[in-house]
């Protein structure tokens, strides 16, 4: 699993990479600490080469979203696969995100 | 066709009859008794007529006879003061006599021998009339003629009177029938010295007879003291026959009897068979001063032509109007029963649903117009019943209908669907209700949730609505609790204390709930005062029909807060466990025998199909009641529990610690799985998912933080199913016991767990959790995509 942040048009881009399961869910959330701490700017969840997500990877999503919420920020889903889609469907977070 | 007059159907044809029979009998017996009454009448009234002539008769002959009589004496005192004249006025006096009464033809003065004595012996002066009617005297006495020796002499000298002589016929001055009065003369010393005679002709008698004869028919005749016939038409017989001799020659008894009485000197009227006139009426009467006797013969036939006259005039009088009451009758009566046809017609139309039928008018005040006012009546009351039972019928068709949606809804609420679960190996179920009349308050109803079969069976107690009411209750109260709560007894403990409240007309429900883990086959069980169900155990080489052991608690809905007992057993594949209501084991047939446990443990069969077990039953109940009425629902519900390894195509196995760096070993065992099963990517994502979601649930929270332990996953599949049973020996914890998700929530108020469970039984097809030996067990299954 890999995640990648970066600057681009003023907006926070989270690229995640493999698979966010529960083994790596740990990294992911160090990994993406920084963005949270410090929202400046609205925040775009690249999901284009995302694999695979379960429970603790949604979690980490949803912490972002609380985190950008608290700074009256949005957060943005981009390039979602239809499989993990219909995961977000099942558990309700497709009301709670913003898609591009 | 042949009528016998009581099969008569016309009520006016039979009236008829009856009436013209009863006419018939008075008229005929009026015209008998008349006719009686009439020849009586006719008969004293002849006898009277003949009386009165034989009178007559006898009065004539007197009148002469006693003419001849004063005639004689009024001669005697002449012939006294001429004894001493000469001889010859003796002739004179004779001849007087004759000349005096013409009626007399001979008179004789015959004195005593030698009274005198110039005379001789013999002196008998006697004057007669000859055939020309010229008086002749001639002396009468001779030696041949001895004058003093006969009858007419002797007797009136014996008797010293005068008498009158047998007739006899004298052939002196032609043949003549003939009497004779004697006269004695006495002198002062009272010696008779001589006999004064006159000779009468009783020729007149005969015509005096025939006179008589007052029918055509009739005749008369006269009897001489010894009865010899004086007068008799038949002139032969005059003083040759006596009625005896006639009696002999005729054979006619009667007529000797009659001879007899005649001449007896007795009067009578006689029926009897006359020679002449055959059946015939006699009338006789004696002649006093002659000793005979005279008689009328009368045709009885002649006599009574009148009479018979007048019957048969009587008869054909009766006969015509006999025909004309007939005729009479015919119109009257058929005019009178007219109205009874005309309603015949008007009430077979009213029985054929006209009830506006119009009555035929009466306008007599009768019978008929009583009749015809309580048809009136009827046809009102009728009517108005009609309308009625119209009204009644509409409204109780509504109430029909509206049970008849009851009891549709009531049904609805039971399981319908058989088999349930088609896709199921591992249970085989079927339930099946025979309502009794109408709604019924017996209830069944089974489902799955978690891998666990949720069955129950209960009997309201009454019937109806209320009954039926009630069952809604309990088993929407059932479907409700047993959905948070795996425990019978909790779930039955809930619905008896939601029951038992305001429960005012004290219904109580006997139920048995059951929970079977599908996985395990542990059964846990409550029965509140349900008949125990039969489990029929068909493992290798046995094969028991056994009670299911149950606590006794109290049907539910009678007293709150009892504490209900949960009891638990395993069942092993292959057994069924048959449940029914108490209209099975007392089922009635007509003798009133009940159908009873021990018939009922016989008509449960040993098959492999549920739906068979319960048709084979209800057929051995129905042979059992026969033609009697089903009086209670009858209600069965098999569960069949089928070994669940059964046509296991792979099995494959692996540990993992509790350690959540573990995940990839599992992506790769699912993976494998996966392959083998032939689920393409999105569906080998979703078993991953599921598995990662409950594998770490169990690493989390079966093995508090700190504690290691292994967790067990095996994955096995048949043709059907991929089942993923994961164990582990932690602490329990139950999975589905966690809240649901809400997935509507907003960001900030969602929670940041729950998530993984919900995910499990989103993806998978049934998740069960059971704790066994001391394990966590959790059994997932995911349905193959059938192929083709």
């Amino acid at each position: 699993m890999k995640t990648t942040i970066k600057e681009e048009n003023n907006n926070h881009v989270v690229y995640f990479e493999g698979r966010l399961d529960t083994s790596a869910s740990s990294q992911v959330q160090v990994d993406v600490q920084p963005v949270m701490d410090n929202v400046k700017s609205d925040i775009i969840l690249d999901c284009n080469k995302l694999e695979y997500i379960s429970s603790s990877g949604l979690r980490i999503f949803l912490s972002i979203l609380k985190s950008a919420k608290a700074s009256g920020k949005h957060v943005y889903i981009q390039g979602l696969n239809n499989e993990l889609r219909q995961v977000f469907t099942m558990t309700g977070f497709i009301n709670l995100f913003e898609f591009k | 066709m042949k009528h016998k007059f009581w099969r008569i159907r016309s009520f006016a044809t039979r009236l008829s009859i009856w009436v013209i029979l009863t006419a018939a009998i008075i008229l005929l017996t009026t015209a008998l008794v008349v006719n009686f009454f009439v020849r009586d009448g006719i008969l004293r009234e002849e006898q009277l007529r003949a009386t009165s002539a034989l009178e007559n008769a006898e009065e004539h002959i007197n009148k002469v006879f006693i003419a001849v009589e004063t005639a004689v004496k009024n001669h005697t005192n002449e012939i006294k003061k001429n004894v001493n004249a000469p001889h010859e006025e003796m002739y004179r006096i004779t001849r007087e006599m004759l000349e005096i009464n013409p009626m007399i033809v001979g008179s004789a003065i015959a004195f005593e021998p030698n009274y005198f004595p110039d005379e001789g012996k013999y002196f008998s002066p006697y004057s007669y009339r000859d055939e020309k009617g010229e008086i002749l005297s001639k002396q009468l006495g001779t030696d041949t003629y001895d004058y003093h020796t006969m009858e007419w002499y002797q007797m009136p000298k014996k008797l010293k009177k005068g008498h009158w002589s047998e007739p006899y016929c004298d052939t002196g001055g032609g043949e003549m029938t003939m009497t004779t009065y004697s006269y004695p003369l006495t002198d002062n010393e009272g010696n008779v010295y001589a006999i004064v005679t006159a000779d009468v002709s009783l020729d007149w008698l005969s015509d005096m007879m025939d006179s008589l004869k007052y029918y055509e028919q009739s005749y008369c005749f006269i009897l001489s003291r010894d009865g010899t016939y004086l007068a008799h038409p038949i002139k032969e017989t005059v003083l040759n026959e006596t009625v005896f001799d006639a009696s002999k020659k005729l054979k006619n008894d009667d007529l000797a009897q009659i001879g007899k009485e005649m001449t007896g000197g007795k009067m009578d009227m006689k029926r009897f068979s006359s020679p002449h006139l055959g059946h015939s009426f006699i009338f006789y009467k004696p002649i006093v001063r002659t000793g005979w006797s005279m008689a009328i013969v009368c045709s009885a036939k002649e006599f009574f032509s009148s009479a018979t006259d007048a019957g048969f005039f009587v008869a054909t009088l009766i006969l015509v109007m006999l025909v004309i009451l007939a005729f009479i009758l015919k119109i009257g009566v058929r005019r009178l029963t007219l109205p009874l046809t005309q309603f015949t017609q008007a009430v077979n139309e009213v029985a054929n649903g006209n009830l506006q039928a119009k009555l035929p008018p009466v306008r007599s005040k009768d019978e008929m117009l009583r009749l015809r006012n309580s048809f009136v009546t009827m046809q009102r009351s009728l009517e108005q019943q009609m309308e009625e039972l119209k009204q009644v019928n509409e409204q109780k068709g509504r109430i029909e209908s509206e049970l008849r949606i009851a009891s549709n809804i009531q049904r609805a609420m039971l399981p319908k669907i058989f088999p349930p679960y088609p896709d199921r190996d591992d249970i085989d179920i079927y339930g099946q209700q025979t309502p009794a009349k109408a709604v019924g308050g017996d209830l069944f109803d089974f489902y799955i949730r978690d891998e666990k079969l949720f069955f129950c069976i209960g009997d309201v107690s009454g019937k109806g609505i209320p009954a039926s009411l009630v069952m809604a209750v309990a088993r929407s109260l059932f479907r409700t609790l047993s959905m948070h709560e795996p425990h019978p007894n909790r779930i039955i403990s809930q619905m008896n204390d939601r029951m038992a409240e305001d429960n005012e007309l004290n219904m109580f429900v006997t139920l048995f709930i059951g929970v079977l883990d599908l996985p395990t086959g542990r059964l846990r069980y409550c029965n509140a005062g349900h008949n125990a169900p039969l489990l029929l155990n068909e493992a290798e080489n046995v094969k028991e029909k056994t009670f299911l052991p149950c606590d006794s608690n109290l049907p539910i809905g009678i007293m709150g807060g009892w504490k209900f007992t949960l009891q638990e057993t395993n069942i092993t594949p292959g057994t069924t466990i048959f449940l029914y209501t108490d209209g099975l084991t007392e089922a009635e047939n007509i003798e009133h025998e009940l159908f009873g446990e021990e018939r009922m443990i016989d008509a449960v069969p040993f098959t492999s199909n549920s739906q068979d077990i319960t048709e084979r039953v209800v057929e051995a109940v129905q042979d059992f009641t026969g033609e009697a009425e089903q009086s209670d629902d009858l209600t069965m519900l098999t569960v069949r529990y089928i070994r669940p390894d059964q046509n296991l195509r792979f099995k494959q196995e692996i540990t993992l610690t509790n350690d959540v760096s573990q995940v990839p070993q599992l992506t790769d065992f699912v993976d494998l799985v996966c392959e083998k099963v032939n689920f393409d990517a999105a569906t080998t994502m979703q078993m991953n998912l599921a598995m990662e979601e409950a594998v770490v649930n169990v690493m989390n929270y079966a093995y508090p933080e700190g504690t290691t332990g292994d967790i067990h996953i095996v994955a096995a599949a048949n043709d059907k199913r991929l089942k993923f049973i994961i164990s582990d020996n932690g602490i329990p914890f139950d999975p589905t016991m966690r809240k649901e998700v809400d997935t509507t929530l907003s960001a900030e108020e969602r929670p940041i767990g729950g998530l993984g469970i919900h995910l499990v039984t989103q993806l998978m097809d049934s998740i069960n959790y059971e704790r066994k030996d001391n394990m966590n067990v959790l059994t997932l299954r995911k349905k193959l995509r059938v192929e083709g």
